[in-house]
């Protein structure tokens, strides 16, 4: 499998240009990557005019704010499900798939962020609701939480091949999620449905012994028993790949998953993939390099912002 | 057949396609924009000076179909401004749909809003075109007609920023250098000053926010001159401008309207508040949505190295024309120089050697002393148009200017070389 770029996931938002601009390194704008020529393909207003008139600066950042949590369940031992109250246009922001948010204990400094991914949004009510999984120092302060989170969004880079599902209309598709990553398969499969897609989903509860899909879509779920590690879960992709005309798959795990189940996918030349971005993200504005993966060129891009094409073939 | 690709639908693309048809090729016309000519749809000048001559050439040589619809469209022929004669001014707002019912009547595939984004590339040759979409499109021999115009960044890095011209890069995206993709390296045209780019010469008012008096005047005879009030006379701004044939002390005393449809005015661009200034032009606007109170298109930042065949150095078949082609100026320019390529493309697909165009024609002459002139740092600096400037000067020097068809026509027949676009090689 080789990956190259495909552009920025913030192009032309309004948090477009940013500190990478700032500092010459915009992955959308030749000019702010300090060219002396135009060579862009973003088709939208110009980043380059956008910045001039901000007298050459960024816009403003995404902020820490302190919301509510109107609802704390302890699924298991190790899964929270919170219900957040945000504001009406961070509701309808993170509506998208792919959308996440950092979130962190008040009590605890900035590097205690954790990038979660939004596994449901009402924007009537204006309420999220998100899933963390305690296995570590970070997600362990979010145990000791009270009644607020410190987030810091929208951010929409959770998922690879966002374009593919914003496209996706009246085809069939197929989710595969594992475990914690169901989260955002949630947020990705209800948005499917809505736009008349056939959506069936595999699920392995892996470690969360919870199928979130089933709990909060309307999703045909082919099965949630199978372990997708070992054969009879491989059987079952396989199957399902053969006995229907799928044009889109999603696949929400580890990279070892996604790399098991890729193989199956490349025997179908029609079918297009999205995959969870699973690097390690810190500050999400592209600077600090923990989401750095490596094109086929080797050059370095910051998967938090950057949207990547999977060839698998 | 030869399936050949015309990247860029202004006049260059639209005569490229014509000649390669007429030759034989199976021919595709990309375009980023919702309309073919580009550029051709605020012009308008044809015929002025040398541009008569050149015109009647490429009627001889069998690609005369564009400027019949430029003459038929004419709102005004055989008229004088300063420094300019017998002129035919065409009609910018009904010219597109002849144009490409034109071109689909002889089977030419038309895809528009269709932005070329990248090339794919096997060893010297190119293979194929990527559309925005992603989508490959594979072809035997490419013509580059992208001209050099915009996108938005140079137009603010060396202009005064996005003024929503014709080429609408906010709405249809950035023009991109296929060229340059294929790792040929973009000629820049330079200002006097050294300084890149330049401005295009000339913007268009809303005729109906002009006076009576004005509008009759423009309507019967094709051109309005309104003297500049002494204090806002600039002549460094001719120095910015494209159009070294309209960069005449008379073009910066006075304000010269032409009658295009609109009110083309021959200045780059003039502060609304100024204008108005001026008597009759009191309650003046630009057309709709363009900002020309403020600057223009900037141009010549994406030149391709070439032969005089057209074919573009270090790939071996791709082809260029109009502004990607050198410091060309104008539609006729544009059409000549695609007329050209359009012809050589179904040359190059078949092996044999490209038509160079002999020196003792215009238009062979212009293409190859254009090329010899980009070489020299100076030469960055000119611009080359039968209409005006040096070139024309060189036109009567070298006794290429001339108005009578009838020695033209003997010339054309004695070099062997009538009707040479209208022969099918393929």
């Amino acid at each position: 499998m080789s990956i190259k770029g495909n552009g920025c996931v913030d192009v032309g938002s309004e948090y477009c240009p940013c500190y990478l601009a700032e500092m010459n390194n915009c992955i959308t704008c030749s000019r702010l990557r300090g060219e002396e020529f135009c060579d862009c393909n973003w088709s939208g207003i110009c980043i380059y005019n956008e910045f001039y008139f901000l007298n050459n600066r960024k816009r403003e950042m995404r902020k820490h704010q302190r919301y509510e949590i109107l609802k704390r369940e302890n699924i298991t031992d190790s899964i929270i499900i919170f219900t957040i109250k945000v504001p009406h246009i961070l509701a309808r922001d993170l509506k998208h798939p792919g959308s996440y948010v950092f979130i962190r204990n008040k009590n605890f400094e900035h590097y205690f962020d954790i990038p979660i991914s939004i596994m449901e949004v009402d924007d009537e009510s204006d309420q999220i609701k998100i899933a963390v999984e305690v296995h570590g120092i970070k997600t362990e302060s979010i145990k000791l939480v009270d009644d607020c989170l410190l987030i810091k969004g929208p951010y929409w880079n959770a998922l690879f091949g966002i374009k593919l599902m914003k496209k996706a209309k009246n085809i069939n598709c197929l989710v595969i999620a594992r475990g914690i990553a169901q989260a955002p398969a949630v947020l990705a499969t209800d948005y499917l449905l809505k736009n008349n897609n056939r959506v069936d989903v595999i699920v392995d509860k892996g470690s969360t012994n919870t199928n979130f899909i089933k709990r909060y879509t309307k999703a045909n779920i082919l099965s949630d028993k199978l372990n997708l590690y070992k054969e009879e879960g491989q059987n079952l992709i396989k199957s399902s790949l053969e006995s229907v005309d799928y044009s889109l798959v999603l696949i929400c795990g580890s990279n070892a998953l996604q790399k098991e189940i890729l193989v199956h996918v490349n025997d179908y030349d029609n079918l297009n993939v999205a995959l969870t971005n699973n690097k390690e993200m810190c500050c999400g504005e592209g600077i600090c390099g923990a989401c750095t993966v490596y094109d086929s060129c080797g050059i370095p891009m910051r998967s938090c912002k950057t949207q990547i094409s999977c060839i698998t073939r | 057949m030869a399936k050949i690709i015309i990247v860029g639908g202004g006049w260059a693309g639209c005569a490229a396609a014509i000649t390669a048809k007429k030759a034989g090729g199976d021919v595709y016309l990309f375009e980023r924009t919702d309309m073919l000519l580009g550029l051709g749809n605020v012009g308008g000048i044809m015929r002025n000076n040398g541009r008569y001559t050149a015109t009647e050439e490429a009627t001889l040589l069998g690609g005369g179909e564009l400027f019949d619809i430029t003459d038929e469209c004419s709102r005004h022929k055989d008229i004088e401004f300063p420094g300019h004669k017998h002129a035919s001014l065409y009609d910018v707002a009904i010219i597109e749909p002849q144009v490409k019912k034109m071109l689909q009547s002889i089977g030419i595939h038309l895809s528009l809003q269709s932005r070329v984004v990248d090339v794919q590339k096997d060893g010297d040759k190119l293979t194929g075109i990527k559309l925005h979409n992603d989508e490959i499109f594979k072809g035997d021999v490419f013509v580059e007609t992208t001209g050099s115009t915009g996108s938005i960044g140079n137009c603010l890095k060396y202009g005064n920023g996005c003024v929503m011209c014709i080429l609408r890069c906010p709405s249809f995206g950035p023009r991109v250098s296929l060229s340059r993709k294929a790792g040929v390296e973009d000629l820049l045209g330079r200002r006097n000053d050294g300084s890149y780019g330049a401005f295009s010469g000339s913007c268009k008012l809303n005729k109906d926010s002009l006076s009576k008096e004005i509008v009759s005047e423009l309507n019967k005879k094709g051109v309005f001159l309104v003297p500049i009030p002494k204090e806002d006379i600039n002549l460094d701004k001719l120095n910015i401008k494209v159009c070294q044939q309209y960069a005449l002390k008379a073009y910066a005393e006075n304000l010269v309207l032409l009658d295009t449809g609109h009110a083309k005015l021959m200045a780059p661009f003039y502060p609304l508040d100024k204008l108005r200034k001026l008597k009759g032009l009191e309650n003046a606007r630009y057309e709709d949505p363009y900002a020309g109170g403020r600057g223009n298109s900037i141009r010549y930042l994406s030149i391709a190295p070439r032969n005089n065949g057209m074919k573009v150095n270090g790939i071996s078949n791709l082809l260029c024309a109009g502004e990607k082609a050198g410091l060309f100026v104008g539609h006729t320019e544009a059409i000549v120089t695609g007329s050209l390529a359009g012809h050589n493309s179904i040359r190059l697909a078949l092996g044999m050697p490209l038509l160079n165009l002999p020196r003792n024609l215009a238009s062979g002459d212009l293409i190859a002393y254009a090329n010899e002139e980009i070489l020299k740092k100076e030469g960055l600096k000119k611009r080359f148009t039968f209409a005006g400037a040096s070139y024309f000067e060189r036109m009567k020097k070298l006794n290429l200017y001339t108005l009578d068809k009838k020695t033209l026509k003997n010339k054309v027949e004695s070099l062997n070389l009538l009707n040479i676009y209208s022969e099918k090689l393929l």
